[in-house]
């Protein structure tokens, strides 16, 4: 199967007068038609600065190599103007915080109508048709009222709601949210995500969904890609991660969680993420791992797949999976 | 070390700034160390243009222009900094007491502010002048008394926002005093702010010291400032236009540099 | 024994209406609350944003007034309490805030905020204080070389530690945990977690800990308050409302989270509410009735009274025997 987006070998540094950052460190992914594909990860795991890259929205001081390809178009040699129709038009993105991708001072249909009405070339009338039909999509009742309302009017789930029908309504091909129910309550994160998922199956596109959250991947995504400083540590499908979770950064962030049968002592992962600023040469996890053996401290590891679509990045399932030494 | 390291990282425009403003300071300190006596008249000697003995010229009694301009220097920018210690003093005291207590407090001081605003407040301390001894210190405190208003303004608004954070909400918690609460947290915080302010506040007097001087209200002869300078070089504007153009040239750089640093300081507190 | 009592609280904070003309609206944070906090216990708050649970820890701490209500510390009314009294009270109560970025003065080194506490409660030596201060540091897991560094130089993780850490050289009696782990990485958020647990152990601090993560609230409280715009609509133990939930909401608080691990059933669209109420527009009687699926023709009428249900007190009129003869195992 075809993969619709490609991020081959991504690289992404920060550079500045004093220090350089490596924030992704040869990332690759592929995501296919059809499926919601969860990143989870901690802060200055690379997430966000990768998805970013991707929209080519990182801000100057970014250096980026690699290659991003939207089916077969390469998006990393493309020019500004072609960029920007497919921002929006091709890949849609949503934030965690609705408030800061709506302007404050306009009604939501004079915001769905404009973008509508530019990346689909339909006339006013048609394009407030076309807001109205995705609102209600949303799960909007009154939406004729709604569109003339403005943002502050409406409540965060709700925002979140109109932020998806406006991305929805120019049928992107992928969908990146980042962090989108962050922000929210409990009861509002379970609606949303809900409708994330229903959209993904009735537009029948793709989902990149970035978050911090283990809770939030195992109950919307079909893959799911763990990120540790810039890397992929562990990929492949949310059931077998869940059950069979195979890095110890992985088993770590799932150990750390309070459950029925770990009873009043959690087990953290000891230490703290941190960014960068050599090139890694070693596995990022080193530090805080509790199960390193001596290979980890020569060389770095690589993706190994250890069951049909299960990739992890460890020289403990290298080992344990042909016993010779290496 | 540290300073040094803070300066070069500076903007060229900054940097011009503080640099002559340390060579009219040193100017104004070691005003006494060059030879010629700003106050010894030599009517033979008067009205000369610059030359190398008189390197800015004489005046009309024959005193030697280079010296008066630094001693003049000295004066302008005694007043300039002296008011604008009172005016930061008072502004941030009633600011922070102000922003801190609130309530009927806060009403009183800030309705005071407005009141003390809604005069024009060159006017007031003209009519203030006309009632006082002129005199060096009189200026020093009619300007730095009523020209506070601003600064409070601004830094009863940044401790009502500060007022909110946890750190202070955590000492009121414990029992911390409200006076320990004030130094310790409120004023260390609104420091920056105070900074900014305050240089723009040495400008505004150097401003009003030379509009005083400019009325014949300012420093009396014979003791000169930039501003009275300026005044008296009125009556030789058409022939010896240089005495106007030191003192004038001197005022306008010297704003200028306290201006430029202010508001360098007021982007260092924005990032 | 009671270390506090709390009767019929009510807080209101007064929120200017948008334009120039119109008068300022009453937003009711709290009312009427009525809890007792035990010597000894953990007990949780949770509730979605707006519900007033970080009110109410404001409230017990003293950094907020109530308006009306009575606030009783070791049984004694702190609103006519002496000054003596008043200190004692404060001198036993520390808290860890949320926002590990803004619980510290930034012109202050490590060490001056450490002192805080020690200064305002004891007259200490400098040697004893920074004897104090190193092995409070040592306890929570920072080196006690960095005290001279500025709050900045830290991670949100060790932040929250120095916090701790503040809390502890006042030796309190009392500790309010308002959402301390919500910002924090999850891997981080375990580590807070345990040092918590085991102060809870070993100094036996009494703890009020707020979070809108109800599963780290159950692991740490021993009972749990489960909050709806200002007031307390379920408390029980931690192992009553979390595993038999009686209040409709406390059922929908617990239904939503979503476990880390894969479950048969996908989340699905079906319940999609739009405009929710909040604390600016509390519906009157029971403020849950128009999310409510058992909302019975009382509900929007009166709030229901406390009804004790095994060791669960629930503000619901399902189970009010007087004017419900409906069976309560059938409304679920």
């Amino acid at each position: 199967m075809k993969p619709i987006l490609t991020v081959e070998d991504l690289h992404v540094h920060f550079v500045s007068n004093s220090e350089t950052t490596y924030a992704v460190n040869g990332l690759s992914i592929k995501l296919y038609s059809q499926e919601i594909l969860g990143i989870v990860g901690e802060s200055g795991s690379g997430k966000s600065v990768a998805v970013k890259s991707i929209l080519g929205l990182l801000p100057e001081t970014a250096q980026i190599s690699g290659k991003i390809a939207l089916g077969e178009e390469r998006l990393d040699q493309l020019n500004s103007d072609r960029l920007r129709q497919i921002r929006g038009k091709e890949i849609a993105m949503i934030f965690q915080d609705p408030m800061t991708s709506l302007n404050p001072l306009f009604t939501i249909s004079d915001q769905m109508t404009r973008v509508i009405e530019r990346h689909l070339h339909l006339d006013k009338q048609g394009a407030n048709e076309l807001a109205e039909l995705w609102l209600r999509r949303v799960g909007i009742t009154d939406a004729k009222r709604r569109l003339n309302q403005y943002p502050h009017e409406f409540s965060g789930g709700m925002r979140q709601r109109v932020m998806i029908a406006m991305a929805m309504s120019l049928s992107p091909r992928v969908l990146i949210a980042d962090e989108p129910t962050t922000a929210l309550d409990v009861t509002i994160q379970k609606q949303i995500l809900g409708l994330i998922r229903q959209m993904e199956s009735e537009v029948q596109n793709s989902v990149i969904l970035i978050t911090h959250d283990l809770g939030v991947v195992a109950n919307t995504c079909h893959r799911m890609v763990v990120m540790y400083g810039g890397m992929i540590m562990e990929q492949g499908n949310v059931s077998d991660v869940f059950s069979h979770p195979a890095h110890p950064y992985t088993q770590g962030l799932m150990d750390s969680l309070p459950s029925e049968n770990n009873g009043r002592h959690l087990v953290p992962i000891p230490g703290q993420p941190a960014i960068a600023t050599t090139e890694p040469k070693l596995c990022p996890f080193l530090d805080r791992c509790p199960k390193s053996i001596s290979t980890c401290f020569q060389k770095m590891p690589v993706l190994t797949e250890i069951k049909q679509d299960h990739l992890v990045r460890c020289w403990l399932v290298e080992q344990g999976g042909n016993d010779e030494t290496i | 070390m540290y300073l040094l390291k803070r300066f070069y990282k500076q903007p060229l425009s900054t940097k011009l700034a503080i640099v002559t403003l340390l060579i009219l300071v040193m100017g104004a300190v070691a005003a006494d160390l060059y030879p010629a006596d700003p106050y010894k008249t030599n009517i033979a000697n008067s009205l000369q243009s610059p030359s190398w003995s008189h390197p800015f010229g004489t005046d009309d009694l024959g005193r030697d222009y280079f010296a008066r301009i630094l001693h003049g220097g000295r004066a302008t920018l005694t007043v300039g900094l002296l008011s604008m210690a009172i005016s930061t003093l008072v502004g941030t005291t009633v600011g922070v007491i102000s922003g801190y207590f609130g309530g009927t407090l806060d009403a009183i001081l800030m309705r005071l502010v407005d009141l003390l605003m809604s005069i024009p407040s060159f006017f007031l301390i003209l009519i203030a002048n006309a009632y006082l001894k002129p005199g060096m210190q009189n200026i020093i405190l009619i300007i730095g008394l009523f020209s506070w208003m601003g600064i409070s303004r601004m830094v009863r608004s940044v401790t009502i926002s500060i007022k909110e954070r946890e750190y202070i909400q955590y000492a009121k918690m414990i029992g911390n005093s409200s006076k320990n609460i004030m130094l310790i947290h409120v004023l260390r915080n609104v420091a920056g702010t105070v900074w900014v302010a305050a240089s723009i506040q040495v400008a505004n007097a150097i401003l009003m010291e030379s509009a005083l001087g400019y009325l014949g209200l300012g420093a009396t002869q014979p003791t000169a400032s930039w501003g009275s300078m300026l005044k008296k070089a009125q009556e030789y504007l058409g022939s010896h236009f240089y005495l106007a153009v030191f003192p004038g040239m001197l005022i306008v750089i010297t704003v200028l540099c306290f201006n430029v640093i202010g508001n360098r300081m007021k982007e260092g507190e924005a990032q | 024994m009671k270390l506090f009592e709390l009767h019929g609280i009510e807080k209101k904070f007064s929120v200017r209406k948008s334009g120039v003309f119109s008068s300022k609206k009453q937003i009711y944070a709290l009312k009427d609350i009525n809890l007792d906090i035990y010597q000894g216990e953990t007990l949780g708050v949770v509730g979605e944003s707006g519900c007033g649970k970080s009110t109410l820890g404001k409230i017990i701490t003293g950094i907020h007034t109530a308006e009306s209500g009575k606030l009783l510390w070791q049984g004694k009314d702190l609103s006519t309490a002496d000054k003596q009294t008043k200190d004692q009270y404060r001198s036993k109560i520390q808290a860890v805030f949320q926002d590990p970025y803004s619980s510290f003065n930034p012109t202050l080194t490590i060490l001056e905020i450490l002192q805080e506490p020690l200064n305002v409660r004891f007259s200490l030596s400098t040697h004893e204080k920074n004897r104090r201060i190193e092995e409070v540091l040592s306890r929570v897991g920072i080196d006690p070389g960095l005290t001279g560094r500025y709050p900045r130089a830290f991670s949100g993780g060790q932040r929250q530690r120095i916090s701790i850490a503040r809390a502890l050289l006042g030796e309190p009696d009392f500790l309010l945990c308002d959402e301390p782990i919500s910002a924090l990485d999850v891997s981080i958020q375990a580590q807070i977690m345990n040092l918590l647990a085991e102060l809870k152990d070993e100094m036996r601090i009494t703890m009020l800990f707020i979070s809108h993560n109800i599963s780290m609230v159950r692991h740490i409280s021993d009972r749990i308050a489960v909050m709806y715009l200002g007031r307390i609509v379920e408390l029980g133990t931690a192992e009553d409302v979390v595993n038999f939930p009686k209040h409709p909401y406390t059922k929908k608080l617990l239904s939503s989270i979503l476990p880390p691990y894969v479950q048969k059933e996908v989340i699905t669209t079906e319940e999609m509410e739009e405009e929710l109420p909040s604390a600016s527009s509390v519906p009157p009687g029971c403020p849950y009735h128009p999310r409510c699926p058992h909302c019975m023709p009382i509900c929007d009428k009166q709030f229901p009274s406390n009804f004790h249900i095994g060791n669960t007190e629930v503000a619901c009129h399902l189970y009010d025997q007087s004017t419900t003869t409906v069976s309560r195992n059938g409304k679920d």
